[in-house]
């Protein structure tokens, strides 16, 4: 009999305690692989938004919190559409475009549906182009825009390009120059929900509007929206003139940050935020997720390296006499202990393996249900799980196999 | 018989659409202060408060100073009869009182929310060519203005190359002002170039007004586009391509 089958043979005759003791260490690795893979998911996500977002500053209502920027207009509450004007006039340096939104909830055949007013830049352009003497003067005086941002040549530009002007093109830049009053543009999944097609009429809020373009899929909280000219929106909701948020889309990055405390004090009752920050908010809570699942594996590992721990020291009281007689025939104690660690090593791979096949189901499961998030298992988490659970068995099992090498044959024969 | 009034319903109809009757008060005295080449300061209001008052005697005051040259329209936003200007600037959506500078030829040249200055108010007030160039802005083109010494001279070469460039065909105005027509003296002070110049200087404006650089007569237009490029202003085809 070789040291493998006798090690199997000891599994397979005893599987209720050990499968018990392997179920903490089981639930660690799930833990920490689902936690760590949709923190890692997260990030990579939140990270891909920000490169698309840009230098953005978004304005808030005064005690609107904000976890979605996708989601930022949908708090029920209000700002005065002049806060647009009062932005376009005071020509910041810094701010390239801007993109107002008033949400609100209409019915299409008794379903609801997210209707967002968005505001053409052509209408703001106007606006802002009423300050051009005041500009130029500035311009002049100090070269405004290359002092303080050298090397920052801007994003856009105030003249209409032709990738504005088609309106599919809203999806990417969340932008477009010229919107008709009745012209509506259609989230992808809403569109595939309702069946709207470009040319097609819908009436919502007793209005009817003409689809002009159904969106490119986005995967953000826009896909179910559809969109209109703010003014319209304004006019069939009977809200006047007041917006849910701003969106200042700045030249570059140094231009946002500068531009909070500026904006906070053009705009009272307001709260300005930048994207960065929203995503630093958005990344902490996912490190700290991360660090929650470090420390809820630590936990459970404590509790099944001592279960197991446990359950080896029975065993080998369990089995002095077994064990005696393996002695008697000629093992030595480290075959005694190898037996013991072994059977330990495969517990903990049976474990971690168990539990990283629950995590990774787990967190594909959870990803896009609950964060809208693609998940991929984490490497680095899929390993340091299984290393831990299979140390922490063995660790857990050296003091039972040191005692398991100390035996006595006589004194096991003489006590059964 | 039944025919004979179709003339006069016709004559009415026609009378109503083309009569100021779409254009209020307001409106009527924009348009004859524009005739007599007089600058408007049109102030909107929401209500007769503080700020309003405290807005109009500033205007009172500036028209006071400059009657030749200036005149005010003061608009309630919720008057029905001026909804017709109110519309045209959007003033429901101003942060009110607001008051505007605007130039005969239509152009705004200022916009002051809230409150105003007297300074502001006078800087309002532009020389015919600042006005031309600042009506081109607003009408979305690049412009190319070309100072002039007082002896005369020709525009510069770079400012035709420029024009030709495909890139920019149809999208600027040229504006030229010369340094001995007196009524361009203070353009070329906020220009920050002397009367006395001796070689013409191309100044160089996006829209809605940011400064894209001063050229002396040599610069050829290749110059004058690349720092147009450079500035992300331009939006060429080729500009857009990289940036996409």
């Amino acid at each position: 009999m070789t040291l493998r089958s006798l090690v199997w043979k000891e599994l397979s005759q005893r599987p209720a305690p050990t499968i018990t003791a392997l179920l903490a260490v089981a639930l660690g690795v799930a833990a920490l692989v689902s936690v760590q893979s949709l923190a890692t998911s997260s990030e990579a996500k939140i990270a891909h938004q920000l490169q698309q977002l840009g230098a953005n500053v978004l304005i808030l209502p005064a005690g609107v919190g904000l976890h979605d920027y996708y989601a930022a207009d949908l708090h029920g509450r209000t700002l005065p559409e002049e806060y647009v004007t009062r932005i376009a006039l005071a020509q910041k340096v810094g701010v390239e475009e801007l993109a107002p939104k008033l949400c609100v909830t209409a019915e299409h055949q008794g379903r609801p549906i997210v209707l967002t007013g968005i505001l053409p830049r052509n209408e703001f352009f106007q606006k802002s182009a009423w300050g051009s003497v005041d500009l130029m003067l500035a311009g002049l005086e100090e070269h405004a825009l290359g002092k303080k941002h050298a090397g920052c040549t801007g994003r856009t530009c105030q003249l209409p390009p032709a990738d504005a002007a088609d309106l599919h093109s809203y999806a990417q830049t969340r932008v477009v120059h010229e919107l008709p009053p009745d012209a509506l543009l259609v989230g992808a999944e809403i569109a595939a929900r309702e069946g709207f097609v470009e040319g097609a009429e819908v009436t919502l809020l007793g209005e009817t509007f003409r689809v002009a373009a159904v969106l490119p899929p986005t995967g953000t909280l826009e896909d179910g929206r559809v969109f209109a000219h703010l003014h319209t929106v304004q006019r069939v909701a009977g809200t006047g003139p007041v917006v849910n948020v701003i969106e200042v889309m700045a030249c570059c990055e140094d231009a946002a940050s500068g531009l909070i405390s500026e904006l906070g004090q053009l705009l009272p009752g307001s709260r300005v935020v930048t994207i960065s920050q929203i995503v630093a908010t958005q990344v902490s809570v996912n490190r700290l997720l991360g660090k929650l699942s470090y420390a809820l594996f630590g936990i459970l590992m404590l509790a099944g390296g001592a279960s197991i721990a446990g359950v080896m020291f029975a065993n080998v009281a369990e089995r002095r006499r077994e064990l005696g007689t393996l002695m008697a025939l000629g093992a030595t104690p480290g075959i005694l202990s190898r037996l013991i660690l072994w059977k330990a090593a495969l517990l903990g791979s049976a474990g971690g393996a168990g539990g990283l096949l629950l995590g990774v189901v787990a967190a594909a499961v959870i990803g896009p249900w609950a964060m809208d998030v693609v998940t991929r298992p984490s490497l680095s988490a899929a390993i340091l799980g299984l290393a831990g659970a299979i140390g922490v068995t063995l660790v857990a099992s050296y003091w039972p196999a040191r005692r398991a090498a100390t035996l006595d044959p006589c004194v096991c024969f003489q006590e059964s | 018989m039944r025919w004979s009034g179709m003339p006069w319903a016709l004559f009415a109809v026609v009378s109503l659409w083309s009569a100021p009757a779409w254009s209020g008060p307001a409106e009527e005295q924009l348009a004859a202060a524009a005739k007599e080449q007089k600058y408007t300061y049109l102030l909107f209001y929401r209500q007769m408060d503080a700020a309003t008052r405290a807005m109009q005697e500033q205007v009172s005051a500036q028209v006071g100073r400059s009657p030749q040259q200036t005149s005010a329209v003061f608009v309630r936003v919720e008057d029905p009869a001026e909804a017709s200007l109110v519309r045209r600037y959007d003033a429901t959506r101003l942060p009110l009182p607001c008051v505007m500078g605007i130039a005969p030829n239509g152009a705004v040249t200022g916009t002051y929310p809230l409150t105003v200055q007297p300074e502001q108010l006078e800087r309002a007030i532009l020389t015919p060519r600042y006005a031309e160039m600042v009506k081109a802005l607003q009408e979305q083109k690049i412009v190319l203005l070309c100072l002039l010494p007082a002896q005369g001279g020709a525009v510069p070469q770079g400012v035709a190359e420029l024009e030709a460039d495909a890139a920019f065909r149809g999208r600027t105005r040229r504006v030229i002002a010369c340094a001995d027509d007196p009524a361009e003296a203070r353009f070329f002070e906020r220009m920050h170039v002397p009367t006395s110049l001796t070689s013409p200087v191309t100044i160089v404006f996006a829209p809605p007004g940011a400064f894209i650089g001063k050229f002396e007569a040599a610069a050829s237009g290749a110059v004058i586009a690349q720092k147009l490029h450079e500035s992300g202003r331009c939006n060429c085809e080729h500009c857009q391509r990289q940036r996409k």
